[in-house]
């Protein structure tokens, strides 16, 4: 089920990035930088101190944790 | 989650994500290796993957602000303001009003303070205060309060900060009986606020406020630290140049703004002159006073308390209880010296006391807990060193007990000078109108008051100078004995020597100097030291003054007397005269003499009482103490060997005297038997007790380096050490020692060029220096280290070794040639056929590695050194599985262990059965090393992970491997590539080519950690495939073209260079 932007509940995101910072704090910048932050990928790499392709892929796995954590 | 589990699940889904879905599901099944709830919660979040979409790929837009109207200064309970709903107030003063809330956006509880609304007409100051605190805030450091939000509400400032459950430290102090927190607490919560203003002064930034309303403590333990910046806001626009009338009459027409009290307050802040980082030091220390004696320095009307801040020092803490660490005392009083130049300069030499006392604190409170290992004293075999660089090590020198160094300059202040904290620029004038506003009623009165206490304080705190400070050095001469009983030969001297280094304050010359000092007057280093010799040595050197001992015989009693003398001019400093009515008591009445003598000298009442074991209790028997002396003139010549009889007949003579067991561990140490020095050193720590604060700081280093293998345990007490004697040379020393082991390289360059700016004449500070630039690919400096060294006379195997892995580096087959040359014919040339044979490895000549090795292990067997022996023939095993060539690694492990069961033969034993898949027996072994070294460091933290790593990557789970190489990182430094190998290896398993890729590469980028090792030139070809693997062919051909360079002589045959050639024609 995909969450509906405009209903994204940014307190429970809150606690669910807490979480994901206890065990891969540096999944939890990225997710800060690009969301947050509103940065690119490479914005975001050059911030975080790794690769583009390094954001990408834990992007994606913060992504996909955060959408399981949230639905 | 775990994050272990995490780290298992990440390279395992990445992977999967770049195959297409169908092959999914197989592979991670294939990966999981039967963990099928791993497969189940990576597919999960595969599919979780694949239905986020758009899922937090943009930020919601902006919600609409709630608009509020009129804002009255109070009730606000309920009231929303901006995106913050009011809960509660939590505190009102000067500064204006803190209320709870809840910031709607984001669900958290915040603290929302609103500035007093004469702030707002401040303009420009309130814009300075936003900016330092919005920057205070943006260092990001967990002891400093976080600021949300910044604004402004219908004419009020406000603040949004995190909000902080807990108490303040004024809160925490007053709930604490005699308002007095406990000693570990105190120190703990400093040493967090110190960590906060170190960074915040890193920054530019000053508090100016500190103090325990300003202090939060949260439940956790956690502190923070609030407000900065805010004080800044009082700061006058104008610049300080009022009269203090006009202060006056400023002040009492701006009534508005009240400061609470100004015990915190600096002499710097209370004169109204220009603050900087310094002034955080001092109200840092005013905190520190009263939370460990309960009551604040300056006590007493506001008046008071600003001339006593200015003109008084506090009481001293030892007043308040008799367990107050004199440490204590001294760090404080440095935090509250008047004049700011002399206090503490920056915060992180602060950070260092304290943290150090603490270390110190805890180290003793366990050395009570723990009880005398002897029950696992002599079953423990081959507690020996771990491994190549420890073989070579020996930085084991020491002078011993008159090791006291003579710092030519002192090193702290030094090192102070040249790292002064930058001052703000920004920071403006100060004057203190707030304060003088509380003077008002005072009046003139206050300024004669302070006249007349001035006046005071010059008075009683004057007094003579003392003889020596502790920048000065003092040598020891002989004793003259016209007793005509030769027991008291060198004995007295040695007992004096063993009774004034545990002093902080004395600096006694080395006695390797004393000898280096003779030779240069062209005297015999063993030549007696005269009165008129003492004295040309110290005007040669520098030495401030020297110690003359005598006794005579006086009836059937004995007297002793002690002089200090200054070198200079000849005159006496400190005389002391004792009597012993019999032999017995001449060792009791020394001891009581040389402590008079200290106090003579100059040293504080304090440091004597904590710093003080009578020699007595070193040892009771004037024969053992003999024994003793001649043990060390023989080790102070170099004869290790032959200084063996004597500490062993010292020992038989009083099986209590704990320092001469660690001089004959230290010398079983220096003739490479240790299992020997494990076992004596044993039988000095049980006795640890008994000997002063300075031999059982060194015994208990020894100890941990050499027995339990607790390397970070070592490094601790000898920091310790360091500490509370910075003029010894074997503290930076012997931490040159340490630190490399666990490749900290770093700070050994910083510990070695310490010790040899106290002590240049120590060969093993050198070697330690040259070595640790080298582990850094500092090459060149390496060499100069070592061309200076032997431009002193100084050399030996250690700079050769060196000097050959230099050469390698570069190519210079030639300067290669030169050390082989030098070794031969040496007792350790054995060393020099190992490098040959790494050197043949490292060019894949895999045949004639084997040759050299076999000659390296006859010769070191020939040469009784059993245990190098073992090493090189595990090494052996270790090479044949790299190459993979295991049908010839098999029988060398057997072989390396019936020489010797030491750390290095059976980790790197256990290692080459792993990576032959002989899981069974490798369990075996890593079964020994688990139960005969349950403490050691890296066994436990790198090695063991390492083999384990090696054993899942042979049962095909890669995942597995990874995790466990996790604790390796750490000391990878030292791991002589095998971690970064594996990691590598395992993600080219789990097809993540750009970290196989990272990890081939931090090899290639660290050569200096193992110069010679075979898994250098492997790296460029593990490189190659994960280039080609991330599909990058421009870098994997290039790391091929590097791996087939390095190997175009290797063996044919081997089947890693015919795998590499089928490899390259296919990105060719």
């Amino acid at each position: 089920m995909p969450v509906d932007e405009s209903q994204l509940d940014l307190l429970a995101l809150d606690q669910a990035l807490e979480e994901l910072a206890s065990f891969d704090p540096q999944q939890c910048r990225i997710v800060e930088a690009k969301f947050f932050g509103g940065l690119s990928i490479e914005e975001t790499a050059e911030v975080i101190g790794v690769s583009p392709a390094t954001v990408k892929r834990e992007w994606a796995l913060a992504k996909a944790w955060l959408f399981r954590e949230l639905s | 989650m775990k994050p272990e589990r995490w780290a298992q699940i990440k390279p395992i889904f990445h992977a999967a994500a770049e195959r297409p879905a169908d092959e999914r599901a197989a592979f991670i099944r294939s990966e999981c290796n039967g963990d099928e709830s791993l497969a189940v919660e990576i597919e999960s979040l595969l599919a979780a993957h694949d239905q986020a979409g758009s899922f937090i790929e943009a930020f919601p837009s902006d919600e609409t602000t709630v608009a509020f109207e009129d804002l009255p200064i109070e009730p606000l309970i309920g009231q929303q303001i901006g995106p913050y709903k009011v809960i509660k107030m939590i505190g009102r003063g000067g500064m204006g009003e803190v209320y709870l809330a809840q910031d709607g956006r984001l669900g958290r509880k915040v603290a929302l303070k609103l500035l007093p609304a004469q702030f707002t007409a401040l303009g420009e100051r309130v814009r300075r205060f936003e900016q330092e605190a919005r920057s205070a805030s943006s260092l990001n450091h967990p002891n400093i309060i976080t600021v949300h939000d910044i604004g402004e509400i219908e004419g009020r400032r406000y603040l949004v900060t995190e909000y902080v459950e807990g108490k303040t430290l004024r809160q925490r102090m007053e709930s604490a009986p005699q308002q007095r927190v406990e000693l570990s607490e105190a120190l703990e919560v400093a040493t967090q606020v110190v960590t906060a203003l170190a960074a915040a002064h890193e920054a530019g930034i000053v508090h100016r406020d500190i103090k325990p309303e300003n202090i939060m403590l949260r439940p956790d333990g956690l502190v923070k630290v609030l407000d900065f910046g805010l004080a800044k806001l009082t700061e006058p626009a104008a610049p300080a140049i009022g009269t203090e009338a006009s202060a006056i009459g400023r002040a009492s027409t701006e009534s508005g703004v009240v400061m609470g009290t100004p015990r915190y307050m600096s002499p710097e802040q209370a004169r109204g002159q220009r603050v900087d980082a310094r002034t955080d030091i001092w109200s840092l220390g005013v905190l520190l006073y009263e939370m460990a004696s309960g009551r604040p320095p300056f006590e007493g009307t506001t008046a008071d308390v600003l001339s006593m801040i200015l003109h008084r020092e506090p009481p001293s803490l030892l007043l308040y209880s008799s367990d107050m660490p004199a440490e204590l005392e001294r760090i404080v009083t440095k935090t509250l010296r008047k004049d700011r130049e002399e206090r503490y300069q920056v915060v992180k030499d602060l950070a260092l006391d304290l943290k150090s006392l603490k270390q110190r604190m805890e180290f003793e409170a366990e050395l009570e807990r723990s009880t005398p290992p002897e029950e696992r004293s002599a079953a423990r075999r081959g507690v020996a060193s771990g491994g190549r660089a420890a073989a070579r090590a020996g930085a084991v020198t020491d002078e011993g007990a008159a090791a006291r160094a003579g710092a030519v300059t002192d090193e702290g202040a030094a090192q102070t000078g040249g790292a002064r904290e930058r001052h703000t620029p920004s920071s403006a004038e100060y004057i203190a109108g707030e304060i003088r506003r509380h003077k008002q009623g005072v009046g003139l009165t206050a300024a004669v008051v302070l006249a007349l206490i001035v006046a005071a304080g010059a008075f009683l705190f004057s007094h003579r100078a003392p003889a020596l400070t502790e920048k000065d050095t003092i040598l020891v001469a002989d004793f003259v004995n016209t007793t005509g009983d030769a027991v008291f030969d060198g004995t007295l001297k040695q007992g004096l020597a063993v009774q004034l280094a545990q002093s902080p304050f004395l600096n006694i010359f080395p006695e390797t100097r004393v000898r280096q000092t003779l030779r240069l007057m062209n005297r015999a280093p063993e030549e007696r030291v005269t009165k008129d010799v003492a004295r040309e040595i110290c005007q040669r050197q520098g030495v401030k003054a020297y110690l003359a001992g005598s006794i005579s015989s006086l009836g059937s009693n004995y007297v002793i007397t002690l002089e200090g003398i200054n070198a200079q001019s000849g005159e006496e400093m400190a005389r002391e005269q004792v009597e012993a009515t019999s032999k017995e008591g001449v060792l009791k009445a020394l001891s009581q003499a040389a402590t008079r003598l200290r106090e003579g000298l100059g040293e504080s009442l304090q440091s004597i009482q904590k710093f003080d074991t009578p020699l007595e209790v070193t040892t009771s028997s004037l024969e053992a103490l003999k024994a003793f002396s001649l043990g060390r003139e023989q080790e102070l010549a170099g004869k290790f060997l032959e200084s063996i009889p004597f500490f062993q007949r010292a020992v038989e003579i009083d099986p209590n005297f704990a320092a001469a067991w660690l001089w004959l561990s230290i010398q079983y140490s220096n003739t490479n038997q240790p299992e020997l020095a494990a076992q004596y050193v044993e039988k000095a720590f049980a006795l640890r007790d008994r000997v002063s604060e300075y031999e059982k700081l060194r015994i208990s280093m020894f100890y941990y380096d050499n027995v339990t293998g607790e390397v970070d345990k070592a490094i601790e007490t000898q920091e310790l050490f360091k500490r509370s004697y910075p003029r010894d040379h074997s503290g930076p020393g012997n931490l040159s020692h340490l630190n490399p082991q666990i490749g900290q390289f770093e700070k050994a360059v910083a510990e070695a060029q310490e010790a040899i700016h106290i002590n240049p004449s120590v060969f093993a500070y050198h070697t330690n220096l040259m070595e640790a630039f080298i582990r850094l690919n500092r090459f060149a400096e390496a060499e100069e280290v070592c061309a200076q060294a032997m431009g002193q006379k100084l050399d030996g195997t250690n700079f050769h070794a060196g000097l050959y892995e230099i050469a390698f580096v570069r190519g210079d087959a030639a300067a290669m040639q030169q050390q082989l040359d030098w070794a031969k014919g040496r007792p350790d040339e054995y060393a020099a056929v190992d490098w040959q044979t790494e050197t043949a490895a490292f060019a894949g000549h895999y045949r004639r590695s084997q040759d050299f090795s076999r000659r390296a292990v006859d010769a070191a067997v020939h040469g009784n050194a059993k245990e190098v022996a073992a090493q090189y023939t595990a090494e052996a095993a270790l090479r044949s599985a790299a190459f993979g060539q295991c049908q010839q690694a098999k029988a060398p492990v057997a072989q390396a262990l019936a020489l010797e069961r030491s750390k290095a033969s059976l980790t790197r034993g256990a290692l080459a059965l792993a990576l032959c898949g002989e899981a069974g027996q490798a369990q075996s072994i890593i079964d020994e090393l688990t139960k005969r070294y349950p403490k050691d460091t890296l066994i436990n933290s790198l090695w063991l992970p390492t083999i384990r790593a090696a054993v899942e990557t042979n049962r095909n789970n890669p995942a597995g491997a990874i995790q466990l190489l996790e604790t390796a990182k750490r000391y990878e430094g030292v791991g002589e590539f095998w971690p970064q190998t594996l990691r590598g290896h395992a993600y080219l398993r789990v097809r993540a080519g750009a970290e196989a890729r990272s990890e081939f590469q931090k090899i290639l980028d660290h050569r200096g950690y193992a110069t010679i090792s075979a898994l250098y030139p492997l790296a460029h070809l593990g490189l190659a495939r994960a280039a080609a693997m991330t599909g990058d062919a421009a870098t994997a051909r290039t790391a091929y073209q590097n791996f087939l360079a390095l190997w175009k002589d290797a063996d044919p045959d081997l089947p890693v260079l015919q795998e590499a050639k089928r490899e390259y024609e296919t990105v060719k």
